[in-house]
């Protein structure tokens, strides 16, 4: 978690004092992780480079926009990553549209569902080192839809209903970490 | 039911969906609290294995590059997005214009709709629908999904309201009533037997999806 807060910093000097060399910081982090994911969701290398580039450049130029009330930084990065993926594949279709179209942008959450996000982060990894293995490795699959996870429920001899089941299982048990209250 | 609702929430925010069903969850979410809590929820899972993923190698140049750009841009300010500020924000930048200046195609007295340019599969439409106006008794060929912008409906399922969610396959035959007097404006995407998930390994959530 100290990790955390100390991205939270770097992030604040980012939008309050343009300062690169917190940026470089943030880019060694998260550019490398963001690859892998990218990776793991099944873009091809320089796919995945290209995206990392607009996000991070993203990150520099909306800092300002990033509130730790609402998400935390790499959740933030994530959905900037992700807007930036779909919004690739919108235009890959139809390119006669116009490139400067506003991203997709889920609105954020309201005033009553702000809790101490980095709280929540380090519940969030609890619950996930928490979880049986196989429904830990559930869960990466559901975000990665990485076929070998499956391979290997499928050698194991667990039926697609089981180990959808267990995905649900283990999601509502993730989510639980983040709002205890419910 | 052929696709469920949590499926598509945790689809959309992993980023698995693709553009035409992103685009209605991400107006539904930014119309329906609840939808919003849910997808904010599987979002922070995601950053959570953001943190926990190996670094890839990135090529040598890549930070460089980036760092050069820094000073070519000055910082975004916070852009109001154009068109209809009727529109949920997602669909409003999307959408680009106002209502009225859309090319509406007349399908039925009463009723009807525009097509929305959308690549990576699925057919995106807002359809427009008087207070009074007959919809026709219909079945779906695959997946509709149907979001609620202004006004609402009732089928046998139940009433639609701004900012819901309908989700109907193929063993739906319904025949849905507008508002006596608002009508309805609602967004729709049809999509063909299931949605097949974006990527290379989607061969197991797109089972998923079936079931």
């Amino acid at each position: 978690m100290a990790e955390g807060v100390a991205q939270n910093d770097l992030m604040e000097a980012v939008a309050q004092s343009r300062d690169k060399q917190a940026f470089a910081q943030l880019f060694d982090h998260y550019a490398p992780r963001l690859k892998t994911f990218l990776l793991r969701q099944g873009c091809d290398a320089s796919t995945a480079e290209e995206l990392v580039q607009e996000t991070m450049l993203t990150l520099w130029r909306k800092a300002e926009r990033f509130d730790s009330a609402q998400a935390t930084l790499a959740t933030w990065v994530f959905t900037i990553a992700r807007n930036k993926r779909i919004d690739r594949l919108r235009r890959e279709n139809k390119p006669e549209l116009d490139p400067n179209e506003p991203l997709l942008q889920p609105e954020t959450v309201s005033a009553e569902q702000l809790v101490d996000r980095r709280e929540q982060a380090t519940q969030l990894q609890n619950a996930i080192a928490a979880l049986p293995v196989e429904q830990a490795e559930l869960v990466r699959m559901a975000y990665f839809g990485d076929v070998v996870h499956t391979q290997i429920a499928e050698q194991t001899g667990v039926a697609l209903g089981t180990v959808k089941s267990r995905l649900r299982l283990a999601m509502k048990r993730l989510r639980r970490s983040l709002d205890p209250d419910e | 039911m052929l696709n469920e609702r949590d499926d598509l929430y945790l689809a959309y925010a992993a980023g698995l969906l693709p553009p035409a069903p992103s685009l209605v969850i991400a107006s539904h979410a930014a119309l329906n609290g609840e939808a919003r809590k849910e997808i904010g929820d599987y979002e922070a899972i995601a950053g959570a294995l953001l943190e926990e993923m190996a670094p890839s190698e990135v090529a040598e140049d890549l930070r460089g590059s980036v760092m050069q750009k820094l000073d070519l841009d000055t910082p975004e300010t916070v852009t109001v997005s154009e068109g209809d500020p009727r529109l949920p924000g997602p669909l409003r930048g999307y959408v680009g214009a106002r209502l009225e200046d859309l090319r509406w195609r007349r399908l039925l007295p009463g009723l009807r709709d525009c097509v929305l340019p959308i690549g990576g599969g699925g057919i995106v439409r807002l359809l427009s629908v008087r207070g009074g106006a007959k919809v026709p008794a219909h079945t779906h060929p695959g997946l509709e999904m149907t979001l609620v912008l202004r006004g609402s409906y009732s089928d046998d399922t139940g009433c639609y309201g701004l900012g819901d969610l309908q989700l109907a396959d193929d063993e739906l035959d319904h025949s849905p009533v507008p508002d006596p007097e608002a009508g309805c404006l609602c967004l729709l995407v049809t999509h063909r037997g299931p949605i097949r998930l974006t990527g290379r390994y989607m061969r197991v959530l797109n089972a998923f999806m079936r079931h």
